[in-house]
């Protein structure tokens, strides 16, 4: 019963969270002075890419740790981590294009970062197809998690692109020290919206964690 | 297109997109959570009988 609670303050949390980091994005943030305000996008484009990105690490740590113990609720996290980092890594395929649009005059372009990102998403829909496909459920929990280990190669790569190689996209943020290239009334507004998305984040991973393992309990008492 | 359509059409995607989820993933875990109750029921009353 405290754990219900508790979960429901995490949700009202989490959300007045969300609510507030608009409220700094939209108005609080100052007007970028080349862009407009069209860079407000960018407090929720660079949080959903980070929290894709954790939602992937955690994928990658829980299929190390599903190989080694072989433990089904490592197989769990994994297949949750991977579901909530594809809705966040869509996000940013999204919402990076329609920033695109007035700065570059072009949706899309194939340039390094986009197009990592693209594989990116790419991936990991094919690992959540892996799971759905394979008739064996452990046989298939074991080649996802090799292919949830495999694939999280590219997320250093989406991250390093825009130093290795020329690209169209803006440069880096995070990461660069003292906020980047980021003015100082911009600092705030983003570090809360990380945080924000990380929180909401956390929430839903606890949620849909707590949802797949009942789900899987259910069907191990249907196959009895 | 403006700048601002652009970026409330931005704003909207990712509210709905984030609400879509919560409420499926609070609906998949009500869903769960109560079919496990029946489960469990209907599993002490095979044991009982």
């Amino acid at each position: 019963m405290q754990s219900v609670k508790s979960l429901k303050i995490l949700i009202l949390l989490s959300w007045l969270a969300i609510i507030l980091a608009h409220y700094f994005a939209l108005i609080a943030a100052p007007t970028e002075r080349t862009m407009g305000d069209i860079q407000r996008i960018f407090y929720f484009h660079v949080p959903s890419a980070w929290v894709s990105f954790l939602a992937f690490f955690i994928v990658c740590v829980a299929s190390i740790q599903y190989l080694r113990r072989g433990e089904p609720s490592w197989d769990t996290l994994a297949r949750t981590a991977a579901e909530l980092g594809i809705l966040f890594i869509t996000l940013v395929l999204l919402t990076g294009p329609l920033w695109a649009k007035p700065v570059w005059n072009t949706f899309w372009t194939w340039d390094a970062r986009l197009t990592t990102s693209f594989i990116l998403w790419l991936t990991y829909i094919a690992y959540l197809m892996l799971r759905g496909y394979t008739l064996d459920p452990e046989r298939g929990a074991r080649f996802a998690a090799v292919f949830g280990i495999i694939g999280f190669v590219n997320v250093p790569l989406v991250y390093m692109s825009i130093r290795w190689w020329r690209t169209l996209h803006p440069a880096p943020v995070i990461g660069e020290g003292g906020g980047g290239g980021l003015a100082p009334g911009m600092i705030f507004p983003f570090i809360f919206a990380l945080f924000a998305f990380t929180l909401l984040f956390i929430t839903l991973l606890i949620l849909r964690y707590r949802a797949n393992t009942l789900e899987r309990c259910i069907k191990e008492i249907k196959s009895r | 297109m403006s700048d601002l359509h652009y970026l409330f059409s931005a704003f909207f995607v990712i509210w709905c997109a984030l609400l879509l989820l919560m409420l499926h993933t609070v609906n998949k875990l009500a869903r769960a959570e109560k079919e496990l109750k029946q489960l469990n029921i209907a599993d002490r009353g095979t044991v009982q009988k």
